[in-house]
């Protein structure tokens, strides 16, 4: 009995007293097989890999050091909240309501980060880490200095000694910093490669089934320069879109894919190229085999439309 | 020191001991898996990373809690980011129903109770398997795939499932086992 609550309690969608109550039984059940849920657990973690992967804007990094450091100064000296200093707030409360009062226009604005401007921040991670070894020291000038009895000659070998330790310390920080930068943007085109390696493999796999039909999208009068094409499979309903030569959307929207048949007109899916060539994988909905069918591709706002807008990039020819 | 080639336990234990540089380095390897989640389940771009943020937070925070040598870092990792992204937005939806979120509340319900015996995944084996996931996924029928998506992303839970498709929640239980089973099978076959 405790065993059929594997599957569900691995994909979390058990409710939180049966989630309680799973957890109380498996600790006094000797014989129940955590392999199987540890087996299970990692299996409902890789779902996410069969998705197009996203990357967040490099700003995300700068936040969470920022985090950090705020974190630091609260575990560490409580600060009181300084006269004009903005109240505290919640981001993703704030983002939310933002998105749910929000009009097309206000979009741009970017409320994430307030920078009190009494104290500096952080703009990377390795900032918020040297202030919290070194704790809040702060080195001051208030004394005056006295006379040393000291020979020139062996104050200036020493000065010259530090700043020749100094500058070699920055040149193999500096050494070491640029090659963890290459290592990282090999990294990151690894998990492009992974990622296009996935799209050839599910395009290959869906142009050698017998039922895919190929759409051709030419550039409307708006953007005439415009290309794409549709890989659609009648029998799983699976598709790609490729698109080629569109200019990135601007800020607030996204293009939006239409099929049109003799029974309507039905919107497909919201995509957003980030360059001016991709495959975006998506699900065609079930909608008979009426005849006329043809696809369109309009700019519309990020959050979608009902019926297509005016501004038409690609159309299947007629 | 943290390098490109340091593993994921080095660098779960360089984040234990406060080392941010580590946390920087957790962040170049996971967060396009760990964003990518989140955007599918809570959609819009910017709560998105907003959400991730906070998600960095709780690794930091509470790293302690977790056993990266006896456990799977993968799997303790995108399940804490479903499970904050599924939490916003049932907060958002239903707010006053929801218990308030402390400290507890995210120990319990927020940070992923990973079996004891449990393989290791880390980043290079989940990319690894990218292509065997997606065929695994798509061998499923359209019904199994759906009600994987409604548990797994938009957070519902069997009851609430059954009330979403109007069916018994004894049928929903059955279907979610069934869809699990059978992925389990394609991925890894049926030993």
């Amino acid at each position: 009995m405790l065993n059929n609550k594997i599957q569900a309690y691995a994909l979390g969608c058990l409710d939180p007293e049966e989630t309680r109550q799973f957890r109380t039984d498996i600790k006094n059940d000797p014989d129940f097989n955590l392999k199987e849920l540890g087996k299970y657990q990692n299996l409902a973690a890789l779902f996410p890999s069969a998705l197009s992967a996203e990357i967040p804007d490099e700003k995300v990094k700068e936040k969470i050091a920022r985090k950090l450091y705020r974190l630091k100064q609260k575990t560490g000296i409580e600060v009181e909240p300084q006269e004009g200093e903005p109240p505290k707030t919640n981001p993703i409360r704030d983002i939310a309501s933002e998105i749910i009062n929000k009009s097309p226009a206000e979009t741009g604005s970017d409320k994430f980060v307030r920078i009190t401007g009494q104290t500096r921040e952080p703009a990377s991670f390795e900032e918020t880490r040297k202030s919290k070894e070194f704790g809040d020291i702060k080195l001051t000038s208030t004394h005056a200095l006295r006379p040393v009895k000291r020979s020139h000659l062996y104050i200036y070998s020493a000065a010259a000694l530090i700043l020749g330790f100094a500058i070699a310390f920055v040149f193999f920080s500096n050494k070491t910093a640029s090659y963890q930068d290459e290592v990282e943007r090999l990294n990151g085109e690894m998990q492009k490669l992974n990622s296009d390696m996935a799209v050839n493999s599910g395009l290959l796999s869906l142009l050698q089934k017998k039922d895919t039909k190929v759409y051709l999208l030419a550039g409307s009068e708006t953007y005439p320069d415009g290309f794409g094409r549709i890989y659609l499979n009648y029998s799983t309903s699976r598709a790609y879109l490729y698109l080629s030569g569109l200019p990135v959307p601007s800020v607030g929207k996204k293009y939006q894919l239409w099929f049109m048949n003799s029974g309507g007109t039905f919107p497909i899916g919201l995509f957003t190229p980030k360059t001016d060539e991709g495959y975006f994988y998506f699900t065609m909905p079930k909608l008979g085999r009426e005849t006329g069918r043809r696809f369109l591709l309009t700019e519309e706002p990020e959050e979608g439309s009902v019926t297509p807008g005016r501004k038409i990039y690609l159309r299947s020819p007629d | 020191m943290i390098t490109g080639s340091s593993s994921d336990i080095e660098i779960f234990q360089k984040i234990a001991s406060a080392d941010s540089k580590a946390l920087e380095a957790l962040y170049n390897r996971y967060a396009p898996i760990l964003y990518t989640t989140l955007r599918k389940i809570v959609t819009d771009e910017r709560l998105a990373e907003e959400v991730l943020t906070e998600v960095f937070v709780i690794i930091w925070k509470k790293s302690i809690l977790f056993n990266p040598e006896l456990s799977s870092v993968y799997a303790w990792l995108v399940l804490l980011a479903r499970n904050k992204g599924v939490d916003v937005v049932r907060r958002l939806r239903e707010n006053s129903t929801m218990p308030e979120y402390s400290d507890e509340y995210e120990d319990e319900f927020i940070i992923p109770m990973l079996s004891p015996v449990i393989e290791k995944i880390d980043y290079r084996i989940a990319n690894g398997l990218k292509v065997n996931v997606e065929n695994a996924l798509i061998k499923l029928t359209d019904a199994q795939q759906y009600v994987l998506s409604l548990a797994f992303y938009d957070g519902l839970t069997e009851k609430e499932i059954a009330e979403k498709l109007n069916i018994p929640t004894e049928t929903v239980k059955a279907k979610i086992r069934t869809a699990l089973t059978n992925f389990k099978t394609n991925l890894m076959g049926k030993s």
